[in-house]
């Protein structure tokens, strides 16, 4: 991988993020629904809403509007949110963090049972071991996210009280340990079902693999299985499944937004979720900006991993 | 004629409730947090320009109005010792109470409430329907403001004692400073304090020390409050499962709006208690007068004459404990019950809806019905509904919008022909939206006019009485809207929280809230 291949991928980045404030922008200006109606509630009168709209700047035209925020945004201000009486920038910062963390760990159990899993269907493939973990990973990937949360709550929070049923309190407040202890049940809810994904790649990319000449030449040459399986077989398994555990990031981060509601965690899904009922445009338009932002790093970063696992890929 | 509001003995009371205190206060436990868990969120905490009532209850506990109601809906002295009316009901008088302090450490004087009842009067629904009727609004002394009428506004102390677009008073120089743009400094009288407020988490409030409460008995929102908790959090909790789980497991005292399905379950749970809250809101449709099908009143009471209110109630809220058929605006224990009208009310009787319908020319055309699915009883309601009036010969679109959509949709009266929401009990006609010309349906009409401004200038109860009497007689002949029946909420609380008097009262306050211990 060359600097300026990677310089490229990074420049490349100012359009597609250019794109998405155009199409956010005019989404949400086309979607029905007034924020200064919304903010004042069910009993304004027009004048009342009329006046918040000039106040916010509401009236002025579209083209201005958007003028006025990609100047804005080129400065590095992503604007102040119509209902929060803070930057946006603020506004996201200060729910970044139960949402990072939750992506995660969700990752790590995703990647954990995932891999594990899938490692030890290919091994045990067509027997019985496999038949459950295969069993299990159907019934995984078919389970609701939303569902699956509120179960483990039920079962972890109340019966068993083994941990809090919601919330999430900042690392700053109640320590690392207490505050990664109330996203256990979210992360599990979130990266189990997208665990069921990588376990069922891994399987059978595997699969495929062992039948290679050189994984047969291995075993012929009397190498152990231990060996076979992690250093020949899963090694060369790797690029495949980093493409998939690169679209579960996409999907961790997608499935946030419902195990944040289920969960009361004051994250960036709850913040996107809870402007688009305020129709808080600014905030909106950052946590989406910021969402196409990480999508596009992940990608690359896929990529550059690609040439870690697989020598022969470069650029 | 002079109307006084009762000024009691401060000596008799302030021992009375010092022995009731010496004696309670042992067995509850003073300090702590104290977690609600609620709903959803406030779109601001401003409770001048919003009637939304999280936002009324949660500001309430660091704003104070001039009068509150006690239990009996009845205005009570608070922020004022005295609040008079003079014989013609053109001018009324306030003396405040003295000593009382901001929580930024300035005094509440006269010109802090001026202030205030202007922006109020500018800004907030409720303040609206008093601003036609006020010439003037001036401080008469350090601690005595007058309101001068153009005529008798009869409802203007339930007006300023209601917490939904409440009339809450704030430094002069807070209201000078924000104008008619939402107030972000959260600044007032009341027994807790502002502390913070991060959206998506919870608003934050700290038992005021300074505070200056009233010695007389608490009773409803009057009378004395009594800070016990150290701070309240309120926390957002979207979801009913989790309000449900936090309250079992002890993180949350008191949990909001708890679907009423859930309570047979809950019943039996040791680990909480059920609080069933009534009076609550009530189901209403509002009929567009303005444009389209239902300007015909002859076809709104056909399509009245359609609907069994009793299914609707049920379909909205389940079981029989969260329903009641009510045909009376003016739901709860009020001084307007009345059965005026009743014989109208929950006619289910297709047969007359369609000679009705057949009478108004009603030729099949869609009526589109409007509701947002983001209040589940309006939308489950709606569903019977439709049914009910299809089996009646009626042709029905449901346009179910999220609630930010359906506001837009609602303002423009091409649109639509019913739509469908819930109101919140008020203590007084004066707060009821079915009476407004402004409000969405728009009522514009003179007959409505001349009951409103007989309801409001009336100046005696009896009058009142009457008044309304006579409004709800032509409001079911004339059909501004329907009244569907009456829901009631469904909270749950930790056995060991105590509500105060005020917290399943109305609009939910938490101050001589306390857990035993």
């Amino acid at each position: 991988m060359t600097p300026a291949y990677l310089l490229r991928r990074l420049l490349e980045i100012v359009p597609v993020l250019l794109v998405v404030t155009v199409v956010v922008f005019t989404i949400l200006h086309l979607t029905p629904g007034d924020p200064a109606r919304v903010m004042l509630g069910d009993m304004a009168s027009e004048a009342d809403v009329l006046r918040l709209r000039e106040a916010l700047g509401l009236e002025r035209p579209i083209y201005v509007q958007y003028a006025t925020f990609l100047g804005s945004l080129l400065r590095g201000d992503l604007g102040q949110s119509l209902a929060l009486d803070r930057s946006v920038f603020r506004a996201l910062l200060e729910r970044a963090e139960p949402t990072i963390a939750l992506t995660l760990m969700s990752l790590l159990v995703a990647v954990a049972f995932g891999v594990v899993t899938g490692v030890i269907s290919a091994v045990y493939h067509n027997r019985a071991t496999d038949q459950v973990i295969s069993t299990l990973a159907l019934v995984g990937v078919s389970i609701p996210n939303f569902w699956l949360g509120l179960l483990l709550i039920l079962v972890f929070a109340v019966r068993l009280g083994w941990f809090p049923a919601a919330g999430y309190p900042p690392i700053a407040e109640e320590g690392l340990v207490q505050s990664l202890r109330y996203l256990i049940l979210p992360s599990l809810a979130l990266g189990l079902s997208q665990a069921s994904i990588i376990s069922r790649i891994t399987r059978s990319t595997m699969l495929d693999i062992f039948r290679q000449d050189f994984v047969r030449t291995a075993v012929a040459k009397g190498v152990g299985q231990r060996l076979v399986v992690l250093r020949h077989v899963l090694v060369n398994a790797l690029v495949p499944i980093i493409t998939v555990i690169g679209l579960v990031l996409a999907a961790l981060l997608s499935g946030a937004v419902v195990i944040e509601t289920v969960f009361a965690i004051p994250g960036l899904g709850r913040l996107v979720i809870s402007s688009i009922a305020r129709r808080d445009y600014p905030v909106i338009q950052g946590v989406v900006l910021l969402t196409a932002l990480v999508y596009v790093l992940v990608n690359l970063v896929v990529d550059l991993l690609y040439t870690v696992v697989d020598p022969r890929v470069r650029y | 004629m002079v109307s006084t509001l009762n000024r009691w003995s401060r000596c008799t009371w302030s021992m009375a409730v010092a022995a009731v205190l010496a004696v309670a206060g042992s067995a509850l436990a003073q300090g702590g947090m104290a977690v609600i868990a609620l709903p959803g969120e406030a779109q601001t905490l401003d409770m001048h320009i919003t009637t939304a009532e999280v936002a009324g209850s949660i500001s309430s506990h660091w704003l104070e109005t001039v009068v509150a109601f006690d239990s009996n809906w009845t205005p009570q002295p608070m922020l004022a010792d005295e609040a008079t009316a003079s014989d013609d009901g053109l001018v009324y008088t306030f003396v405040l109470r003295q000593g009382v302090m901001f929580h930024n450490g300035d005094e509440l004087m006269a010109d802090d409430v001026v202030a205030s009842l202007l922006r109020w009067m500018e800004v907030s629904p409720r303040g609206g329907n008093a601003a036609p009727y006020v010439d003037e609004l001036v401080a008469t002394g350090d601690y005595t403001l007058e309101i001068r009428l153009n005529a008798p506004f009869a409802p203007m102390l339930s007006l300023l004692a209601h917490h939904s677009g409440g009339a809450g008073i704030y430094p002069a120089e807070i209201v000078e400073k924000y104008g008619s743009e939402p107030i972000q400094e959260h600044i007032g009288t009341g027994p807790y304090e502002f502390v913070e407020w991060l959206p998506d988490r919870h608003v934050e409030v700290a038992r005021f020390e300074g505070y200056q409460s009233r010695s007389e008995p608490s009773d409803g929102y009057a009378g004395a409050r009594v800070a016990n908790f150290d701070t309240i959090r309120f926390a957002t909790v979207p979801e009913t499962a989790t309000r449900i789980a936090g309250t079992q497991t002890g993180e949350y005292d008191y949990a909001w709006q708890i679907a009423p399905d859930a309570y047979a379950g809950l019943e039996s749970d040791s680990s909480v208690d059920t609080v069933i809250r009534q009076p609550f809101i009530w189901g209403v449709a509002f009929f567009n007068k303005r444009e389209g099908l239902m300007t015909n009143q002859t076809l709104r009471q056909a399509i009245n004459a359609a609907l069994d209110s009793e299914e609707l109630l049920i379909a909205g809220a389940g079981p029989e404990e969260f329903w009641n058929l009510e045909h009376n605006y003016m739901v709860g224990d009020t001084p307007f019950k009345t059965d005026a009208g009743a014989d109208q009310y929950n006619q289910a009787n297709p047969e007359r809806a369609r000679q009705l319908a057949a009478e108004a020319g009603y030729a099949g055309e869609t009526i589109r019905w409007l509701v947002s699915p983001d209040y589940n009883q309006h939308y489950q309601m709606s569903l019977a509904a439709e049914q009910q009036l299809e089996a009646a010969g009626f042709d029905i679109e449901v346009i179910a919008v999220e609630w930010g959509t359906l506001l837009d949709l609602r303002a423009q009266p091409g649109q639509w022909d019913i739509f469908v929401t819930h109101h919140g009990f008020v203590p007084d006609p004066v707060l009821l939206n079915t009476l407004s010309a402004t409000y969405p349906g728009w009522w514009e009409e003179p007959r409505r006019d001349e009951l409103t401004r007989a309801l409001h200038s009336a100046t005696s109860l009896e009058e009142r009485q009457a008044a309304w009497e006579e409004t709800l007689t032509y409001m079911w002949d004339y059909l501004p809207t329907i009244m569907i029946g009456e829901w009631f909420g469904l909270d749950i609380k930790s056995p060991d929280f105590q509500p105060g008097d005020a917290a399943t009262q109305g609009i939910p306050a938490y101050w001589n809230s306390s857990r035993a211990e």
